[in-house]
């Protein structure tokens, strides 16, 4: 049984004309984790503040389901998300200095997240934790105001404190772009081991493909808001089928060998109101593509929301 | 951990270094810095009360008096002798408490000023209490639920509040609710005698609480509606929106984001985490408007008849009585240091990267 279940998930912020995010649909199972990848401004993060009721207020959110770990999240009150979010849904942002209180002591705020869990008493627990994920004095850190750690350490009490709850799935928006190089390998490295060692369901986002093809069994990729592309992650990433894919894996610097082909660059305001998203920027526009939204066409694990890549796929395979 | 890693936590006891030796060395600074000020003010209070162009032995004197006496009492006053000597010897009575005496009451202008510093406390501390606490608490409600009614009512008594002087709306005040009708007394403080009060603090409305008399304290919260509701008025309005724009700043932040994403509640979100940050720059505004508040309160007092510092100040300028009115600025100077001062402290408590 999956235990994220999403089928087109819409997302509007309060004010905005267009979706941040339409029609996403996909799936996890227990112990699996899924890669979101995609630029900025391409609905990763509406994605991840969708599945833990975070939408700022006035944002409208519509699916026809939505469900983890058994519960059906769409229109569940507020309480109900609080509650989720104490038990079976945690989170890791993108900047780690940014998610602590800058004005309070680590330990206070800590403790605040435990105590909302009503697992005040797990805080030798969670000092085990955080020595698990690095921290080699965890009395020292927790006794610190946030400016006074580094990003990496931040990072850790982080993944330490949302991981103490036992949540069902772990989000994780961008967890390691905030960090230097050396950090960033250690913080991929904690979550990889956490991942066999805690059985962990993990989400992880991020626009760094490596990042994902690190960590993820099965990868959506997105663009403009839409879903483009899923499948299981040597599938997309060996083998892109759809042309944003493609050049989002082409534009990735290399040591040797060929040189990276940018992706052309999107032209300001380009997201079209109908057609395919990606069309403005594509080399394999056809006119159809300016008109009709691609529907999705299934291919291996998961589907492609592209006509003309497919053709260009299957003509390059035979 | 990386070895770069724990070089980090090195941050820590260097901060807390700075923290030790911090305090002594920042209260000695203010204490000197006081005095600087201070001294400034009486200099230059001095030096304009002796280069305007009047002569405090002549209204002393009174209208009656002739050149002579004008004599006797000049040199009573000890203004006849040379500017310097005079500001000497007003320094040297400065360090004994002694400010002189007024030429209008007659008796030393410490004394004038010790009877009159009660009445002022009370509106004063009352006031700031209600700027302060509703200010913040309606700052909060605005930021957090910015649209519907209340945020309407609220922007009209903030531009209203800041926009109408505070003697227009002590005057529609008495006039709506005293003159008229007689709801509330016009003018005056809570009188002592009239209602049997032994005068212990000098307050009406403590003196009042102590005697427990019901129908006294009574008399002494209805002295104080007026003014009180002009002060808050129309200083409520900069604390309200301060901490209304303060806060929704605070509440875009990704660390409330990231402590409702742990589960924390919404309650201790927004008034542990968010408020605490967002209460930095209302502290400042709040410390500038206390030390301002003696100076502030004159046309209340005025207005109100309310004997007070402010009222006693307003009486020495007509009399051109120069003692008091040194006096009173010397103080007022003295208070908004000394407060800033103390705002200073309540910041580090406040953000910890303070130093």
């Amino acid at each position: 049984m999956s235990l994220l279940k999403v089928d087109d998930l819409t997302v509007y912020y309060a004010g905005e004309q267009s979706p941040a995010l339409k029609g996403a649909s996909f799936e996890l199972d227990h112990g699996r984790t899924l890669g979101v990848v995609g630029e900025s401004g391409s609905g990763k993060t509406t994605v991840a503040l969708a599945l833990g009721g975070l939408l700022p207020s006035g944002a409208k959110m519509k699916a026809s389901r939505i469900e983890l770990g058994g519960h059906d999240l769409l229109d569940i009150s507020k309480r109900k998300w609080l509650h989720l979010r104490r038990s079976e849904v945690a989170f890791v942002f993108q900047s780690p200095v940014d998610s602590w209180n800058p004005t309070r002591v680590l330990r206070v705020q800590v403790k605040d997240a435990l105590q909302a869990a009503g697992r005040s008493d797990d805080y030798s627990r969670l000092v085990s934790v955080l020595q698990r994920v690095g921290i080699d004095d965890p009395d020292r850190a927790l006794g610190s105001y946030p400016h006074q750690l580094s990003g990496g350490m931040l990072q850790r009490i982080s993944i330490a404190v949302a991981l103490v709850h036992e949540p069902a799935l772990l989000i994780a928006d961008e967890p390691t772009s905030a960090l230097d190089s050396t950090v960033q390998a250690e913080i991929l490295e904690i979550l990889h081991e956490l991942r066999t060692e805690a059985n962990l369901s993990l989400v992880i986002i991020s626009h760094d493909l490596s990042v994902v093809s690190r960590l993820a069994d099965e990868v959506v990729v997105m663009y403009g808001g839409r879903v483009v592309e899923r499948g299981e992650t040597e599938d997309v990433l060996g083998l892109p089928v759809h042309p944003y894919t493609r050049g989002l894996l082409a534009s990735v610097p290399k040591l040797e060998g060929e040189t990276r082909t940018p992706l052309p660059a999107m032209a300001f305001g380009e997201i079209a109101d109908q057609g395919c998203v990606f069309a403005t920027r594509c080399d394999l526009r056809e006119e159809t593509c300016l008109r009709t939204d691609p529907l999705p066409i299934e291919h291996k694990s998961g589907f492609v929301a592209c006509g003309p890549g497919m053709e260009k796929w299957s003509k390059e395979r035979s | 951990m990386t070895d770069t890693e724990q070089d980090s936590l090195v941050v820590g006891p260097e901060h807390e270094n700075r923290f030790s030796s911090g305090p002594t060395a920042n209260f000695a600074k203010g204490l000197l810095w006081l005095l600087v000020v201070v001294l400034a003010a009486v200099s230059l209070t001095f030096i304009l009360s002796r280069v305007i162009p009047a002569d405090p032995a002549r209204l002393a004197a009174g209208l009656e008096a002739g050149p002579d006496q004008v004599a006797q009492v000049r040199q009573d006053l000890g203004l006849d002798k040379p500017v310097v000597v005079q500001y000497v010897n007003y320094l040297g009575g400065l360090i004994s408490g002694d400010f002189g005496d007024s030429i209008r009451t007659r008796q030393p202008v410490i004394n004038d000023l010790l009877e009159a510093l009660p009445a002022s406390l009370e509106l004063i501390v009352v006031s700031f209490t209600m700027i302060a606490g509703l200010g913040i608490l309606l700052g909060i409600i605005w930021a957090y639920w910015p649209r519907g009614l209340h945020s309407v009512l609220l922007r009209i008594i903030a531009v209203a509040g800041s926009a109408m002087p505070v003697f227009w709306v002590g005057l529609l005040l008495q006039v709506g609710l005293a003159a008229n009708i007689d709801w509330l007394p016009i003018a005056g403080s809570f009188n002592h005698r009239k209602y049997g009060v032994d005068e212990i603090t000098g307050s009406g409305l403590l003196d009042s609480l102590i005697s427990m008399d019901t129908s006294a304290i009574v008399e002494a919260i209805r002295r104080l509606v007026l003014p009180i509701t002009t002060i808050v008025f129309h200083n409520i309005a900069l604390t309200m929106t301060l901490m209304r724009s303060s806060m929704s700043e605070q509440l875009q932040r990704p660390y409330v984001q990231a402590a409702r994403a742990r589960g924390v509640s919404e309650s201790k979100v927004v008034t542990v985490d968010a408020l605490r940050n967002a209460l930095n720059p209302v502290v400042t505004m709040l410390g500038l408007q206390l030390g301002w508040s003696l100076g502030g309160v004159v046309i209340v007092e005025v207005i109100f008849s309310w004997p007070g510092i402010g009222l006693y100040a307003f009486s020495a300028f007509q009399a051109f009585d120069y003692n008091a009115i040194m006096a009173v600025t010397i103080i007022a100077t003295a208070s908004f240091v000394l407060i800033n001062s103390l705002v200073n402290r309540i910041y580090r408590v406040l953000d910890p990267r303070i130093t």
